[in-house]
């Protein structure tokens, strides 16, 4: 059965289709989309796979514990172990000392730390991570992210800048620990899809 | 909060991005460049010019940076007509190698406040590259309508990439 009017009432949202009839642009979808979230426990490393190569950008929001008080993280596993050179630039201040330093060269992982620069603390801990034009295929994959990790009286915040040098559309990845005998005790992560206009 | 996809913009060709008829709906805007200029250095910066503003010292800024060596930290001189936004590469950087920044515009709309600009961003070219924060003061209590985005030095490469997002604090969709 066709539509033959459109009333008032009929409409879910009334007052965004008065303000859309008086000429103001509405918009209905957001540009942040969940792709996945979990938690985590007593573990080397957690990971996402099938990630569709609809968005423009991914956002990895994590919070979570370590075992030790210096835990280096990488991403590694991409598209399931492909070979590739990571590299990155960190800025980190531990409370007292600002300094940056550079990780080159690294054969299929991407480190987020360095040595004993901005490792993670046995508190809780913040990551953000955002790899940027991920479904590209024309271009290397640039990653920003940022780390917090306060614990009254020590710990870090870092930002770094990394690249990871393949074309490839990434639809898998984990973030690992580094070094043995260090682990993530608890934690949670949540994936997010970044909309581009027209997606 | 929600996030809502403004406009984008591929340059085809070297040049600066404009985004200009920028809706006032929404409470925050963020600007997200992916890109590289022409510039024949490895590290280059963004910069921006709200409401195409060029009165001499409008734009303030400070900024803290590492290079992979040091740590250092700056600021704008006093007759700035644009906010600097942190590192992209240029065109010494390696082929295929993009740098990104992402910038955030709070409460563009509100007419009693000038309007703060934080941003992050950088670029590694595998042992060269540059990386930091911004925050940034645009003196004005106009609206923000429109946002000009150029290399320090010289234009950005065509490729380069810059999307515009609106950020509500209503649950309603649309502010």
């Amino acid at each position: 059965m066709a539509i033959t009017s459109l009333t008032r009432n009929s409409v879910a949202n009334p007052t965004k289709y008065t303000d859309f009839l008086a000429g103001n642009s509405q918009y209905d979808v957001s540009s942040m989309i969940p792709i996945a979230t979990g938690n985590f426990s007593n573990t080397v490393v957690y990971g996402f796979s099938s990630i569709p190569n609809t968005y423009q950008d991914l956002m990895l929001v994590v919070t979570g514990t370590t075992n030790l008080g210096s835990v280096n993280q990488i991403i590694d596993n991409v598209n399931g172990g492909i070979s590739f050179t990571g590299s990155s630039t960190i800025l980190n201040g531990n409370g007292s000392t600002a300094t940056s330093v550079r990780n080159t060269s690294m054969s299929g992982y991407m480190p987020l730390t360095y040595g004993g620069t901005n490792q993670l603390s046995a508190t809780t801990s913040s990551l953000i991570v955002h790899i940027l034009n991920y479904a590209n295929t024309s271009t290397f994959k640039t990653v920003l992210w940022r780390i917090a990790s306060d614990a009254n009286g020590s710990g870090n915040t870092s930002l770094g800048a990394g690249l990871m040098q393949t074309t490839q559309a990434i639809n898998t990845f984990n973030v690992s620990t580094f070094d043995a005998g260090r682990y993530f005790t608890s934690g949670t992560c949540t994936l997010y899809g970044i909309k581009a206009v027209g997606q | 909060m929600s996030m809502f996809p403004i406009a984008t913009y591929t340059l085809p060709s070297p040049g600066p991005i404009t985004f200009q008829n920028i809706p006032d709906t929404f409470t925050h805007l963020q600007l997200r460049v992916f890109g590289r200029t022409t510039a024949s250095q490895v590290p280059d910066q963004v910069f921006i010019r709200l409401n195409n503003d060029t009165t001499a010292g409008n734009h303030n800024w400070h900024y803290l940076q590492g290079d992979g060596a040091t740590a250092s930290s700056g600021a704008g001189i006093s007759n700035e007509t644009g906010i600097r936004c942190q590192a992209i590469v240029g065109a010494n950087a390696s082929a295929n190698v993009f740098g990104a920044v992402i910038i955030d515009i709070l409460d563009y709309t509100n007419t009693n406040k000038f309007k703060t600009v934080k941003s992050i961003g950088g670029g590694d070219n595998n042992g060269s590259g540059q990386m930091g924060l911004s925050s940034g003061l645009y003196r004005s209590t106009n609206v923000i309508n429109r946002i000009d985005i150029y290399g320090l030095f010289l234009q950005f490469a065509s490729g380069t990439r810059a999307d515009l997002y609106g950020l509500t604090t209503s649950t309603v969709t649309g502010a």
